[in-house]
């Protein structure tokens, strides 16, 4: 796949005999070129210190082959931390709307798509349903129009959308490269397509910055009541780091979290009787073991532990939110009710302090094999004005300057139709180019960025690949995804796993 | 939807190269910082660097690929020499020495053009680089007039420490260790030296100012060692055995009845399986089919350990034991059996290639797993980055690895790849055969007198059902219905089709006669039964070669099995072997099923002399009695890894494994029975005083505060099926059957995943399914096998801490221990500690008390109020014996009682537990005709007598509709024997409902069902029992007083709840909770 991948211009270096002939060992910032002494090289090179600069140098290169530190892991605990470089954003919000939106209906207007349509398309095409493979070209049923000060295209299908695109980036040029769900959500969640096992993005963002609350995970996912994305738990799996890092599930209905309460008959005086006794012995046994860190990390577990019972619990009341919020939401509407209250419920865990909130669809919704005239439009109902009223509601408090918002699926959709071309038709998979968007933590409001072909089968403009996405996102965290490692098997696992990936800075504010 | 398979990704990407993430990463990452440090480690002490010691490695990671290790020379640039490098490119002199701003290489690094594609040269190894050349581009010798191709091996990465041959050092002297003679006798309890282990280490420590701790108390030992070598806490008799045995070697003794026990072999059986990955399922996406016969891989590990099957056989029959099987695989004897399911260890990883798309591609991958397995667990190196292009670090080529792949590809060949399901070897006998074989033919015939039934009944329906048709068709139906139907004419099918209810057919026989259908029905399950009698058919899943001829092994470019190169023969690593004495295979025996390559490879692994292995399984080894390795990394050895705390004590241990004829038990003993393993694990002493300055110590926890040389043992955490098994042995349920198939998990909504059916076998027989990792177990850190696990991580946090505190499985298994308590809990145990609850928490009974006292009718209140002393099992009384000398006959019992004189009435006490309005009802019953009867009151002690009755041979409603009560208000049911107590026995069943205010629920007592003997007289003992349990030592006495105020404090929320259950046992339940989730239980020292 990554010889498939289109060059970016971060890529494209020359060798060392090809490189540019204007900058030859003269220009060097208008340095001296002539003999250095060592005094002097030093004390230009290595800090401005003199030799004590390389002695320190080769002092802790010595202290690095030390035995007790090979590859060191940052502390595997969730307290909070600064990243290494500065940070626009402190927390994400994923709308993950695994399946496939049909990028070509609703963010990617092609009018030539719609001039051609019913012809047969010319190009190569892989398809997913071979049985149902067709190459007529399927112009959008739906009308798009420019929207706010940065005059964004969005399709008829997004109204509440279309009123905050000038606090969005539009990314048009997605590309995974692979046309099938899981290869393409491991993808965006391990960095890695097609492999599980991996840890995903938010373990990624626990490891670096740890929770900024200190009673609530750091990572957290919102399941939908119609069930899991396809392949299930993996979607939030710490992989080969430890289940501190994977994401905890907060399920539709009671228990929201799974352990997070005794049964109901333990719960209260009796558990506060139950911890305290618990906390009496382990700091007997703790203090018979002076030093043991350990000891001491697992009391502050237990009583982090027993403060998420109270903090979720408050987190996860809506009857809290006043009547014109949950207005906002949908929350007074049954299509938009469920994942309105998902998306409150997302804005409220960010405000506490959690880092990483995803949410996901159950049953596939965006995955228009048939049916685009009805499906598409009801998928959207559902989630459209839950979306624009998070990020709306986000701005509203503030936090839209430091909570990144990302939409988008794992793959788009086929400019063909899928089956025949009649009022039943579909599309199938395209992972060669597809649309997402994202908002506020640092993110460029009202651009719209890369761009697919005439027919918005393959992007063709300024090519994000997940990894890209992976590495931009980190970088408006303040980490540095080419540093961010994981000591495992051996050796530094990184969120990328050392494909290409560059931090597209033009989304970035 | 579609479900595209897991390994659709493109082969390039999916290969993965695992250490360009290295590379990538240099810019701050810890393995560049590994590079430098063995760059600088190498470095001649004091001088500048040389190009040999730190600017060669560092080239090697950031440019050498494209200049230097391929013929093809990026530029014409070859940088594998300091003159090459002087010498240049296209582009001119890469380095002037003496002069950095000159050099063209400096400046392309500066300016981000080298190395490409945003790959970065820290800036830490840039400023090496410039001072190299600033200093003047030194070598460290005469640079050679040619190269061969490629990169080589430089004389610096031979000398690493993990390549060195095998020798076996010499422990360090004790007069060396200790200095002065007489020094050791001043700390006999800290510097003990048992063994050779205990002078490596002492050396070290002593090197540092520090000592050895003392040895750790015997039951910590023996705990520390039942942990250690089974994974189970010790048996009181376990435990008995050793505190009780007064012999020299109690403590050797102890260590061998520990690894004589079969669970020794499913504690190191799961070390084991760590590293080679073992799972019960594919690995194939979504479907992750499960594995049914993996299992026979992990009894035979169970059970070579178990027998002390040498390593060396150990380790060859895995990776060759189809080689060694005698053939045919036909009547497989227990031997042969053992040698085939020892394979399976070389196809444990996933193995997705069932439903792949891509056949050849997801074999590659696989292949590619079990090269690192082999190459992590036997050779303690990661080979994989070789898989693309030569190994950054370590010296290892590409072309090494692919030698290395070409040793298993005559059994792992992806053109000719053997499915999971392929590879099955069937365990049938010979009489099994011909039991199934005589089956068939019963069911055969059964089956032929079945379709001669059927064919008959059909027909009999069909003329009856003709009947109903006009006399003029019924011909030609018949004729068209019993023409056979590829024999039927258009006119045939036509009429058919034009009369459809003529079809009779055996599926709808029923609609037209249904006897004759049940009829068939019973024949067919008949059938079925007989063909159930066959006995299944078992297999074992065996790695073999399919014969036909050896394939060629390919270098793949990039690591890309589509793009084939130069053919390669199989070879073991070079550097694993002298300079210039490569190691050969003999020709393979043409004779020979198999090639024989995997056989030679493994025991020329196993010789003894193998720098790698012999260090890799015994860092292991100590790794887990210790914690951390001897080397910390004990997947890689090589330059990325830690390095050796104890390089001489490593190679000492390897050695002597051999030497010892690899017994694995052995060498469990010779580190156990060191002192440095028998050490307290506790608080840290300052250490060895300095001679001169008088007592002052060292803290070796300034000094060495991760406890890298061993002052201590260190503390540590229960793996994660370890504290699953120890808290089922505590709760009294391990079911401790070996063997056998898996033990099916399941997820439920959340993905939670446990085991099926409350299973309650040891861990190590549940299911791996990789997609589905045991809740439990991955919360504490048990490996989710995406290839393998060569150390586990020991993690802490909140998920842990919830899943001990709410989980409903732990929650159960309290439960259970605390019924176990009750159960088991000697009646003679912990008298001390009973009594000494008794006195601290004297009024335990909370809502009700039971005593005698003086109702003085005039002022309406109780006097002199006394608990009664005795509890017979069903009534509360003053003495053993009635009547009481002091008390006279007072009781009560559950339905009522009998007072006393006129001095001791007979009184139930209720305290209300909160403020509020009760209500009383209730009947008092005075049954005798002889005497004067007796005189009842209800007293309040806040409003004095509510109530009074006199009642004899009678009955009276004692009914109270209000009293204002506030919380500790006793109210007393009096009964008294008026003039005389003869003839008083009553019976008085008072109910109490009380009101509080905010609080619409309605509480009531009843004093018949309420009715019981002093709370918690067997609590303490149980609690105490408790203790011994889960922590095999007694409680101590500051520990009882927790638990005392504990237990009463529950009991009594229970009781002021309302709740339902056995409050003590609920209380005890959450005692044991709280001990099984508690540093004491999780910990060992």
């Amino acid at each position: 796949m990554s010889n498939e991948r289109v060059a970016t211009g971060d890529e494209s270096t020359g060798g060392w005999a090809t490189g540019p002939s204007a900058t030859g060992p003269s220009a060097t910032g208008g340095r001296t070129t002539g003999p250095v002494s060592r005094r002097e090289f030093l004390a230009r090179h290595a800090g401005g210190v003199g030799a004590f600069a390389l002695a320190s140098l080769l002092e802790r290169d010595r202290l690095l082959a030390a035995p007790a530190k090979p590859g060191e892991n940052l502390p595997l605990d969730l307290r909070a931390r600064q990243p290494d470089r500065p940070a626009r954003a402190t927390a994400m919000i994923s709308l993950f709307m695994h399946g496939g939106p049909s990028h070509v209906d609703l963010l990617d207007p092609k009018p030539e798509l719609s001039r051609l349509s019913g012809r047969d398309y010319g190009d190569q095409i892989v398809f997913s349903f071979v049985n149902r493979a067709s190459k007529k070209l399927f112009g959008s049923p739906y009308r798009f129009r420019r929207h706010g000060q940065s005059g964004a295209e969005v399709s008829e299908l997004l109204p509440h959308f279309a009123k905050i695109v000038d606090d969005v980036a539009i990314v048009r040029s997605m590309h995974t490269g692979h046309n099938g769900h899981e290869v393409s959500i491991r993808y965006f969640h391990g960095g890695v397509a097609g492999v599980t096992g991996r840890p995903t993005m938010g373990s990624w963002i626990a490891y670096a910055l740890g929770s900024a609350a200190d009673n609530l995970p750091a990572y957290m996912v919102l399941a939908d009541p119609d069930g899991h994305p396809v392949d299930g738990v993996w979607n939030w799996s710490s992989g080969f780091m430890p289940p501190l890092y994977q994401g905890t599930v907060l399920r539709p209905q009671e228990p929201r979290i799974f352990n997070l309460d005794p049964p109901p008959r333990l719960q209260g005086t009796l558990q506060r009787q139950n911890l305290a006794l618990l906390d009496a012995l382990n700091r007997r046994y703790a203090q018979q073991h002076a030093g043991e860190a350990e000891l001491e990390a697992r009391i502050a577990s237990y009583e982090l532990a027993a403060a998420m019972q109270t903090a979720a619990k408050e987190a996860l009341d809506l009857r809290q939110e006043p009547e014109y919020i949950r207005r906002l939401y949908g929350l007074d509407r049954d299509e938009t009710r469920s994942y309105g209250e998902r998306c409150l419920l997302a804005r409220r865990l960010v405000e506490r302090g959690v880092r990483f909130v995803q949410l996901f669809l159950g049953g596939q919704p965006w995955d228009n094999h048939s049916s685009l005239r009805t499906a598409l439009p009801a998928i959207c109902r559902r989630t459209d004005q839950p979306a624009a009223a998070l990020v709306a509601d986000l701005k509203q408090r503030g936090l839209l300057d430091t909570t990144i918002v990302h939409w988008g699926g794992e793959i788009g959709r086929l400019p063909v139709c899928e089956g025949e071309l009649n009022a039943d038709a579909g599309r199938d998979h395209n992972g060669q180019g597809f649309s997402i968007w994202l908002a506020g933590g640092g993110v460029r409001p009202g651009v719209t960025y890369g761009a697919t072909d005439e027919v918005g089968h393959r992007a063709v403009t300024d090519v994000v690949t997940p990894n890209d996405f992976q590495a931009t996102v980190l970088h408006l965290l303040g980490i540095d995804h080419t540093a961010l490692a994981y000591y495992s098997n051996g050796r530094a696992q990184r969120i990328v796993d050392g494909r290409p990936a560059r931090v597209v800075q033009q989304l970035c504010g | 939807m579609v479900r595209t398979a897991l390994l659709a990704a493109g082969g390039r990407l999916a290969l993965g190269c695992a250490c360009a993430a290295a590379v990538v990463g240099g810019g701050g990452g810890e393995i560049a910082g590994n590079c430098r440090a063995s760059a600088a480690e190498a470095a001649p002490s004091g001088g500048t660097p040389t190009f040999e010691t730190a600017i060669r490695p560092l080239l090697k990671v950031y440019c050498l690929d494209c200049h230097g290790a391929e013929e093809h020379l990026e530029g014409g640039l070859d940088l594998r020499l300091r003159r090459l490098a002087v010498q240049g490119g296209v582009s001119g002199p890469a380095v002037t020495p003496g002069d950095v701003e000159a050099s063209l290489l400096v400046h392309r690094i500066r300016v981000g053009e080298m190395p490409p594609a945003g790959k970065k040269v820290p800036a830490e190894s840039r400023a090496l680089i410039e001072a190299w050349i600033a200093a003047g581009a030194r070598v460290e010798r005469e640079e050679p007039a040619s190269l061969p191709a490629g990169l080589g091996i430089t004389p610096e990465e031979r000398a690493f420490w993990c390549f060195q041959p095998l020798a076996r050092p010499e422990p360090p002297a004790l007069d060396r260790i200790v200095g002065s003679p007489g020094e050791l006798a001043e700390h006999p309890d800290a510097d003990v030296v048992r063994t050779p282990i205990d002078r490596f280490l002492l050396a070290r420590l002593r090197s540092q100012g520090l000592r050895f701790s003392p040895e750790a108390d015997r039951l910590a030992l023996v705990r520390r060692v039942a942990f250690d070598l089974c994974g189970l806490p010790p048996t009181p008799v376990e435990i008995e055995a050793y505190l009780n045995d007064p012999s020299e070697l109690a403590y050797e003794k102890m260590v061998d009845r520990f690894l004589d026990s079969p669970a020794y072999g499913e504690r190191w059986g799961r070390h084991w399986l760590d590293v080679a990955g073992y799972a019960d399922s594919d690995g194939d996406g979504n479907a992750d089919t499960p594995r049914p016969y993996a299992y026979k891989y992990r009894d035979y590990v169970i059970r070579a350990l178990n027998a002390d099957v040498p390593f060396d056989q150990f380790v060859i029959e895995q990776l060759a034991g189809d080689e060694l099987a005698s053939r045919p695989w036909e009547e497989l004897s227990a031997e042969q059996l053992d040698k085939l399911a020892a394979t399976g260890f070389l196809h444990m990883a996933a193995d997705a290639t069932a439903g792949a798309a891509d056949l050849e591609e997801a074999a590659n991958r696989a292949v590619g797993d079990v090269l690192k397995v082999v190459s992590t667990s036997l050779l303690g190196l990661s080979v994989g980055c070789a898989q693309c292009h030569d190994h950054k670090y370590d010296p290892i080529s590409q072309v090494d690895y692919y030698r290395l792949r070409a040793v298993f590809e005559p059994a792992l060949d992806p053109s000719r790849w053997r499915r999971p399901q392929e590879r099955l070897v069937s365990l049938s006998t010979a009489a099994d055969r011909q039991q199934a074989a005589a089956i068939d033919a019963e069911v055969q015939a059964l089956q032929q007198a079945y379709q001669e039934k059927q064919t008959r009944l059909v027909a009999e329906a069909f003329e009856q059902n003709l009947q109903r048709f006009e006399d003029a068709l019924q011909a030609p139906l018949r004729e068209a219905f019993f023409t056979p139907e590829a024999a039927r004419t258009a006119d045939h099918n036509d009429l058919l089709l034009r009369h459809p209810s003529a079809n009779v057919s055996p599926g709808v026989l029923y609609q037209y006669n249904q006897a004759a259908a049940d009829d068939l029905k019973q024949d067919q399950a008949r059938i079925d039964a007989k063909r159930a009698e066959k006995p299944p058919e078992d297999f074992v899943s065996v790695t073999t070669e399919p014969g036909g001829g050896l394939p060629t092994t390919h270098l793949f470019y990039r690591g890309d099995h589509r793009d084939r190169r130069q053919a390669v023969e199989p070879g073991d690593l070079t550097i694993a072997a002298p300079d210039g004495a490569r190691w050969e295979f003999a020709a393979p025996d043409p004779a020979g099923p198999t090639s024989g390559r995997r056989l030679a490879w493994a025991r020329q692994l196993m010789s003894g002399t193998h720098p790698l292995a012999g260090r890799a399984l015994v860092n292991r080894v100590w790794m887990h009695h210790f914690g951390r390795g001897i080397v910390e990394t004990a997947g890689d050895l090589g330059m990325l890894g830690g390095r050796p705390t104890h390089p001489e004590l490593l190679d000492w241990l390897a050695v002597e494994f051999a030497a010892q004829g690899w017994s694995l038990k052995q060498l469990h003993r010779s580190v156990m029975h060191s002192h440095a393993y028998r050490q307290s694990s506790g608080e840290a002493r300052p250490g060895a005083a300095r001679s001169g300055d008088g007592a002052a110590g060292i803290d070796p926890r300034q000094v060495d505060a991760l406890n890298a040389l061993y002052w201590k043992f260190p503390l540590r955490r229960l793996e994660a099926e370890t504290l699953r098994d120890a808290m089922l042995a505590v709760a009294g349920r391990l079911d401790r059957t070996l063997f056998g198939p898996a033990a099916a998990v399941q997820e439920d909504f959340a993905g939670q995943v446990d085991a099926q059916a409350d299973c309650v076998r040891r861990s190590v027989y549940l299911q791996v399914r990789r997609s589905r990792p045991v809740s439990l177990l991955a919360a504490f850190d048990a490996p989710v096998m995406a290839v393998n696990c060569e150390r586990r991580v020991a993690s802490v946090g909140p998920v842990q801490s919830l899943m001990l505190m709410n989980n409903d499985w732990v929650l159960k298994q309290a439960e259970h221990f605390a019924r176990r308590l009750r159960a088991e809990t000697p009646n003679d145990y912990a008298p001390r500690q009973a009594a000494a609850f008794a006195r601290r928490v004297p009024s335990f009974a909370a809502d009700w008390r039971y005593g005698s006292g003086r109702f003085d009718a005039q002022s309406g209140r109780v006097e002199d109020f006394r608990p009664l002393p005795r509890f017979t099992g069903e009534a509360w009384q003053g003495g053993a014996e009635l009547p009481d000398p002091q008390l006279g006959g007072v009781l009560l019992n559950a339905q009522g009682g009998h007072p006393g004189d006129a001095a001791h009435a007979a009184i139930r006490r209720w305290i209300a537990p909160a403020d509020g309005v009760a209500s009383i009802g209730g009947t008092l019953v005075h049954a005798a005709e002889q005497g004067d009867g007796v005189r009842a009151a209800i007293v309040s002690s806040r409003q004095g007598a509510v109530g009074q009755w006199t009642v004899r041979a009678g009955q009276a409603a004692t009914e109270i509709a209000r009293i204002d009560v506030e919380a500790g208000d006793a109210v007393d049911f009096v009964v008294d024997g008026r003039s005389t107590a003869e003839s008083d026995a009553f019976a008085w069943n008072p109910t109490i409902r009380l009101q509080t205010p905010g609080d619409s629920a309605e509480r009531a007592w009843n004093a018949t069902a309420d009715f019981r003997g002093p709370l918690g007289a067997e609590l303490p003992r149980q609690a105490a029992y408790a203790w011994q349990a889960a922590y095999q030592r007694p409680i101590d006495d500051g520990e009882l007083a927790l638990v005392c105020d504990f237990l009463a404090a529950q009991i009594g929320q229970l009781r002021a709840q309302g709740d339902a259950s056995d409050h003590e046992l609920a209380a005890l339940a959450s005692l044991c909770q709280q001990l099984l989730s508690s540093h004491e239980f999780l910990y060992v020292e």
